[in-house]
Formats: C-alpha cells, sequence, structure tokens
C-alpha cells in the first residue's frame, strides 16, 4: 500500500482538524483553588464593608486574653498532631469503607509523591519499587485543613493510608494503624483486619 | 449571546455563591484551555494561562455588567492572558521533538506516520505566527468564531481580523507548501 502527502492541502480542512478544541485536565481545578489561597471558595470576593461601632476600651483586655488562650490551645492541638480535633484514624475506616472518587490517577509512586507535594504540601515519599499497587490519590479537606490520601491494593487487600501536617518530629508508635513522624500524623486502613501489617507494604519492602 | 443560566450563574457568582463558580468554571474551562493550549503548544504553559484567566475572571467578576455577552468577555480575559503570557523557555528543536514524539505513537504504517509529520509541521506553522495573526487564526479555527464575533473579542473591526486571517493563510500556505504532494510508499 502506498502513502503520500495530499497533492493540494486543504488549509482551513487541515486548520480546524489540527486546532480542534481539548478537555481541560481534571487538576485544572485543583490548581485554581490552590492558587486563590485554599479557601473553599476560588475566589478572593470582596467582602461587602461594614461599619461596625468602635470597641469599648475595657472589653480590649478580656480579648486579648481570649485570643491568647485560643492560640495556646491550637498551638496544642497542632503539636499533638490532632488538627482540629481530626480523628486521622476514623477518617481512614471511611476512606476504605466508601472511596471517594480519586483526583489523581496514577500506580507511579514518584508522580503520586510529586502530585501530593504540590497539591496539599505533604510529603508521602512512597518508594519507587513499592510492593504495592497505588489506586488512586486525593486531597481531603477538613475544618481548613488539607490531608493526603492515597488508596492502594497489596495482593487482594484495600488499603488507604491518609497523611496530615502536624505532629511529633519523633516517631510515636509506628507500626499501628496511626502513628507520627517527622511533623506529621499518619493513619492507614486496611480492608483484613487480620493481615492489616500488610498495608505498610506500600512504603517498606518487608513485613 | 448571552444564555440564561449564564446570566444567572454570573449573578449567583456576584453574590460570593461558592457552588456558582464551579458551575461556571465547568461551563468555560474547555474553551479556555483549548485557547491556552492551541496558542501557546505547550501544556504546561497552557495551565498557567488556564489558571490565570480563571483567577482574573472570579476576581474580578462583581465588575462585570453585561454590557458585552460574558462569553466575549471570557474570550477577551483568555486572550489577554495568552498575549500577556511571556514564554518561560524555548523549546529546543520543537519541531523535531514533535515529530519524534508522534512517530513514537504512530502505527507502523507510512501513511500514519506522513499524517503525523503534517500534523506537527502545521502546529509548528502556527506556532511561528506573529501573536495577533495566531489568537486571530485560533479564535477562528479552535473556536469556530466569526469575523465579527472575533473582532469584538480583539477589539477592532471586522475588516482587520479579515486582513489578519488573510496574512495567517498566507504565511502558513507559504510554510506548507512543500509539504503538498510529497509522495512516499512503497513505490516512493
Amino acid at each position: 500500500m502506498g502513502a503520500k502527502m495530499p497533492d493540494r492541502l486543504d488549509l482551513e480542512l487541515e486548520l480546524a482538524e489540527e486546532l480542534c478544541p481539548v478537555a481541560a485536565p481534571h487538576e485544572l481545578w485543583e490548581r485554581i483553588r490552590n492558587a486563590a489561597g485554599d479557601s473553599d471558595c476560588p475566589v478572593p470576593v470582596r467582602p461587602i464593608a461594614i461599619r461596625r461601632p468602635e470597641p469599648s476600651w475595657s472589653v480590649l483586655p478580656i480579648a486579648a486574653i481570649v485570643t491568647i488562650m485560643v492560640a495556646a490551645a491550637s498551638l496544642w492541638m497542632v503539636t499533638r498532631g490532632q488538627g482540629r480535633g481530626i480523628d486521622l484514624q476514623q477518617l481512614a475506616m471511611q476512606e476504605l469503607r466508601t472511596p471517594a472518587p480519586s483526583e489523581f490517577d496514577s500506580n507511579d509512586p514518584a508522580q503520586v509523591n510529586d502530585w501530593m507535594r504540590r497539591q496539599a504540601g505533604i510529603e508521602l515519599n512512597i518508594p519507587e519499587h513499592t510492593s504495592a499497587c497505588i489506586t488512586g490519590a486525593r486531597v481531603i479537606r477538613r475544618a481548613g485543613e488539607r490531608i493526603a490520601a492515597v488508596t492502594y491494593r497489596v495482593g487482594e487487600q484495600n488499603a488507604t493510608l491518609l497523611v496530615a501536617r502536624g505532629g511529633q518530629s519523633a516517631h510515636t508508635g509506628h507500626g499501628r494503624a496511626q502513628w507520627q513522624a517527622h511533623g506529621q500524623s499518619y493513619a492507614v486502613a486496611t480492608s483484613n483486619l487480620e493481615r492489616s501489617d500488610a498495608a505498610c507494604l506500600l512504603c517498606h519492602t518487608a513485613l | 449571546m448571552v444564555i440564561e443560566s449564564d446570566r444567572e450563574l454570573v449573578a449567583a457568582c456576584q453574590r460570593g455563591e461558592t457552588e456558582a463558580f464551579r458551575e461556571l468554571f465547568e461551563s468555560y474551562k474547555d474553551k479556555v484551555y483549548s485557547i491556552a493550549l492551541r496558542y501557546s503548544g505547550d501544556r504546561a504553559v497552557a495551565m498557567d494561562i488556564a489558571q490565570d484567566t480563571f483567577l482574573k475572571l472570579f476576581s474580578s467578576i462583581r465588575d462585570f455588567r453585561g454590557d458585552s455577552s460574558f462569553e466575549t468577555w471570557i474570550y477577551r480575559l483568555v486572550v489577554n492572558s495568552c498575549l500577556d503570557h511571556k514564554r518561560k523557555y524555548w523549546r529546543l528543536m520543537p519541531l523535531a521533538d514533535e515529530i519524534l514524539a508522534s512517530l513514537r505513537s504512530s502505527g507502523d504504517s507510512l501513511a500514519e506516520v506522513l499524517r503525523a509529520e503534517l500534523s506537527a509541521r502545521i502546529r509548528s506553522a502556527v506556532d511561528r505566527l506573529a501573536p495577533d495573526l495566531r489568537i486571530a487564526i485560533i479564535l477562528r479555527y479552535t473556536e469556530g468564531l466569526s469575523y465579527a464575533e472575533i473582532a469584538e473579542v480583539l477589539g477592532c473591526s471586522a475588516g482587520t481580523v479579515a486582513s489578519r486571517l488573510n496574512r495567517a493563510h498566507k504565511a502558513l500556505e507559504r510554510r506548507l507548501a512543500h509539504l503538498a504532494g510529497r509522495n512516499g510508499g512503497e513505490n516512493a
């Protein structure tokens, strides 16, 4: 069978074909949200200016004390890795039972690490030669925090890893279903409770 | 023309309703991204342009008063983002890159290889047009706009649009003329 370039280019036809519309990538919305400052509303909507009455001077010391107490409580919560009362383990179980659609479909650990770093500012460090098969990743938003969610399979077993910023720099109970390390909090949930340690194969080569 | 759903969506956005922004994005994301991609010829740059466009759109939507159609307003935003966008880097031998990529993704048949080469050369020729000619070509062939509609988006007369499209066509024909009638295949 022979092949040849067209005898005469129908330029208009070729341009219409080559410049046809394309679908926008799924991650565009997330990029816009992140660029807009990670608010639920992607838009810096200008608030309507409301003229408030001047505060009474006698209220200011009380307001200052309350502010300091709230700040101290928040700091304590974050250093304990309990960011705004989120139960990471419970959330991981919930994700496993009713998984939401993933936002990033890739089984390449490097791509998932990179995507999560960009989308949530969370370091996953899933090794290149993981024994698990990654099935997707997404960012969960709870109480103004971003939580990395990675779903994967180890053999026939489904598992979910959640990682949130905040936590002790020292390791605490690594190997359980929930732990903290390197300033991040971790939780895993697996479909086979009798072999829940298999979920660790995402990052470890052997149990 | 502003369709009624657009009008309602814009009004909801102007009231600050979060869901409306997402809906507006879903309605126009493909148009915005397509123009950005066809203008820049690079997916990463197209994402930057599309992001800039939507951020500008969302932050200035309260200023939209409906003097022109909403679609025209969005087209203006994306066109301005395209024209403002400085190329971050020069691709080394872009044509060779595209041809190699096409060859890798195409089948073994010579017809497919030639088709891929033609596609790459057309894209490269469009990419080398001056920005004002390129944007006119893209609004015409990616979005299918009429001369009058392009003129409204670009803020010029329909005659200027006709002139730019004519110059672009001639430049493209000149750059692609050598491809027509070039034979290949078993008997070549």
